[in-house]
């Protein structure tokens, strides 16, 4: 109340009912106190909330604070900014897939590293606020360098243009036009440096403002203005018309986020341990992993269930990848709750009967094939419920989870 | 990212690469030369994807990571070529028949099944018996069936206490005469890159993978692979995440894995890959002298060394197909550039 807290962020693990409950007393008395003060919670996944907090880095950047702390701080980034917060760590922490810790882990390492550096740079970065860690994922970038845009910003001040960026220590032309389209400055000298408009190509932007004759900030965000144009009468040897195109979109809606839209789920009240299940109950949730024989779901029991390949839908299916993604929120019927083994049976096929459980039979089961079955921690993220106010970033797996949303720190 | 193999390979060898890449995406050589100059020049995919897009003609991410992905198995594979013939070449052993089956051969394991029989190795079983001057019971007995093998082992009695630079010879009786004579033979049998990739190619086809728990394992604590004591599948049908269990289990020392191919074909006596290497290297069983200790040679090469072999390989395959499986990123959110968006 005192600092005008707007919006509670709850990690999805251990205790999660339970603080969360306590956020709605809290809400509850402020709405009491202070109708003015609107507060609203969301609950996010901590997947690898642990791991940052025991890094050095994060020892770095919050020396004085406990681990559980930091952790605290992480959870709460994570709702700001899923991507900048979650480069922070090694990616296999956040556990989507299956058998991670069984499969080669070079090959691994490289595929997540090749997802995560075209997350990022799908996105954009901020340069002017963004860290080591968001920064060495960038094009053409690595830790040295991110170290010494850092320092040269902690120095200098930020980057009042692109074209500053080249002062930086080491960062030679190849780098620069390697990096240069990624890295955003907003507030800058020149509206086009907080595009994805490549620098390179800022005389295909002159040369349609001389066509035009307008400013540059007269006709970002204009669609009216660009309509109209033709991509071909502005091409050279070297821009052909996708990148004109291209260009033309970029200054029609610049910054445009490419993450979808925050979707969240709403877990039943009451329903909170696995003996709160019944079999027939229909219930929200949101898939958390999906492997070959199936995808689990979180309903907010501290427990995934498991919806087997066979009644994802009505059909028949081959693959669950064509059918859901983590992050992705479903309706899901209990079939089957078995306490002892914490197992929980689920169908999206609302309209099965109980205990005709299509995922019983032949077919050898899974051995916690997810990493993350057992481990609360490792879960990949949930989408957290929205406030209603503001439209948020989607987090629609764990990995557009790491996209959600490129607002660097306000 | 994956940087591809900055040790320089031939032009001829990069030429072959590129239609190859262009081949397998669908998409045009010229673009695949594009992008590969590019990322040589050190650009990395999301600048590619994004601003060289005049250049490669629109090759998306998707695109560009498994281009980068192949290019790195090629040139390794091109590396591995270029070193296998030198080492051929330097033994002398290099003919124009085998330069040109080596110079075809389109992957890792085909060059590596050409290279067995010039692959510089420990002393083996048969390179021992070839010192003690047995390879000529072995040749004899193989080219000659009507020879009586008893007789003709008693020809090569040899025992000679090691000297200077010289190891033992230890033959002394007709019983270890045949073997070192059967060592021979199944090592070169089981040389035969086309036996092989024969065999190879059945055992996968038609291969079945039986796993059964180990003794004393089926306690509680491995309860959870108690879907794996008992059970049989055929090995090109086993969904990633069931082989990933069995290769735990067995890790973790609760299963023991085998391949065969299937019960009853396994039966068959002699076994069927038994009967191919006798009539892959001309072996027949028509009661003549040496036939019996003949088929003996195949049945050994088959169940003493290439039936393990191959085991060992179409199991790394499958393992190595089910990781490839699990790693691929399937959710990648966005195909290229094209994304449904939020304007702030």
């Amino acid at each position: 109340m005192q600092h005008g807290v707007e919006l509670i962020s709850i990690g999805n693990g251990t205790g999660s009912r339970e603080t969360d409950k306590l956020a709605i007393e809290a809400i509850k008395l402020v709405a009491g106190h202070k109708p003015e003060q609107k507060v609203a919670k969301i609950m996010v996944s901590e997947a690898g909330a642990s791991v940052y907090s025991a890094s050095a880095f994060a020892a770095a950047e919050f020396p004085e604070l406990d681990v559980s702390l930091r952790g605290a701080v992480s959870i709460a980034r994570r709702l700001q900014d899923p991507l900048a917060e979650l480069v922070k760590i090694d990616p296999k922490a956040i556990g989507v897939g299956q058998y991670q810790h069984d499969v080669n882990q070079k090959a691994l390492a490289r595929s997540l590293d090749a997802t995560v550096e075209d997350c990022v740079n799908a996105v954009g970065v901020d340069v002017n606020t963004a860290s080591v860690p968001l920064l060495e994922r960038v094009s053409g970038l690595n830790k040295a360098l991110a170290k010494n845009i850092v320092e040269y910003r902690d120095a200098n001040g930020p980057f009042a243009n692109r074209a500053t960026i080249r002062k930086v220590p080491r960062l030679g032309d190849k780098t620069f036009e390697q990096a240069a389209g990624f890295l955003r400055i907003n507030g800058g000298d020149n509206p086009l440096d907080r595009s994805s408009v490549h620098p390179e190509a800022y005389p295909v932007v002159e040369r349609i403002l001389a066509r035009i004759s307008k400013g540059i900030v007269d006709i970002m965000g204009q669609s009216a203005v660009l309509k109209g144009l033709s991509p071909v009468d502005f091409t050279d040897e070297k821009f052909g018309v996708p990148t004109v195109r291209e260009i033309l979109t970029e200054l029609e809606k610049p910054r445009r986020d490419p993450r979808p839209e925050f979707k969240t789920a709403t877990f039943q009240e009451g329903v909170e341990s696995l003996t709160d299940l019944h079999p027939g109950m229909v219930l929200e949730g949101v898939v958390t992993n999906v492997a070959a024989f199936g995808a689990f779901v979180d309903v907010g029991v501290h427990q995934d269930g498991l919806v087997h390949v066979s009644a994802l839908a009505n059909k028949f299916v081959k693959d669950p990848h064509e059918v859901v993604k983590p992050g992705q929120i479903v309706k899901v019927k209990v079939l089957e709750v078995d306490v002892k083994r914490q197992r929980i049976s689920l169908t999206m096929r609302l309209d099965d009967a109980p205990g005709s459980t299509s995922t019983s039979g032949r077919v050898p089961a899974e051995v916690s094939a997810n990493p993350s079955h057992n481990q609360r921690d490792r879960r990949p993220p949930t989408p957290p419920r929205a406030p209603e106010r503001q439209p948020q970033p989607a987090g629609t797996m764990a990995m557009a989870m790491a996209l959600a949303r490129a607002k660097q720190k306000k | 990212m994956v940087s591809p193999t900055t040790q320089t390979i031939s032009d001829a060898a990069q030429l072959k690469i590129i239609p190859l890449i262009a081949k397998e995406l669908g998409v045009g050589p010229h673009q695949v030369a594009a992008a590969v100059a590019l990322l040589d020049e050190g650009s990395t995919v999301p600048f590619i994807s994004r601003y060289r897009k005049e250049v490669t003609g629109n090759l998306d991410d998707t695109h560009l990571r498994t281009l980068e992905e192949r290019l790195l198995y090629l040139r390794e594979l091109e590396l591995r070529r270029a070193a296998i013939l030198a080492s051929i070449e330097e033994q002398g052993k290099l003919t124009d028949a085998l330069r040109g089956t080596i110079e075809a051969a389109a992957t890792k394991q085909t060059l590596e099944d050409l290279y067995l029989p010039y692959k510089p190795k420990r002393r083996t079983r048969a390179q021992i018996a070839r010192e003690a001057g047995l390879e000529p019971l072995a040749d004899g007995l193989f080219v000659d069936p009507t020879l009586d093998p008893e007789l003709e082992a008693a020809k090569y009695l040899n025992v000679k206490p090691a000297s200077e630079g010289v190891e033992a010879i230890n033959v002394p009786d007709a019983k270890s005469a045949l073997e070192g004579a059967r060592d021979i033979l199944v090592e070169r049998f089981a040389e035969t890159a086309e036996l092989l990739a024969t065999l190879r190619t059945r055992l996968w086809d038609q291969g079945v993978v039986t796993s059964t728990v180990m003794k004393g394992k089926e306690t509680a604590e491995e309860e959870k692979f108690r879907d794996y004591y008992a059970y049989s599948e055929t090995i090109r049908t086993i969904p990633s995440h069931r082989a990933l269990a069995l290769f735990r289990g067995r890790t973790l020392g609760v299963l023991k894995i085998d391949l065969g191919l299937g019960e009853a074909l396994d039966a068959v006596v002699p076994h069927p890959c038994i009967a191919t290497i006798a009539a892959h290297v001309g072996i027949e069983d028509r009661d003549r002298r040496a036939d019996t200790w003949l088929m003996g040679v195949c049945d050994w090469a088959w169940r003493v060394k290439m039936h393990l072999q191959l085991s060992v390989e179409l199991l790394v395959k499958l393992r190595e197909a089910a990781e490839a499986e699990a790693i691929r990123d399937r959710w990648r959110p966005w195909p290229g550039w094209s994304c449904s968006m939020v304007s702030n």
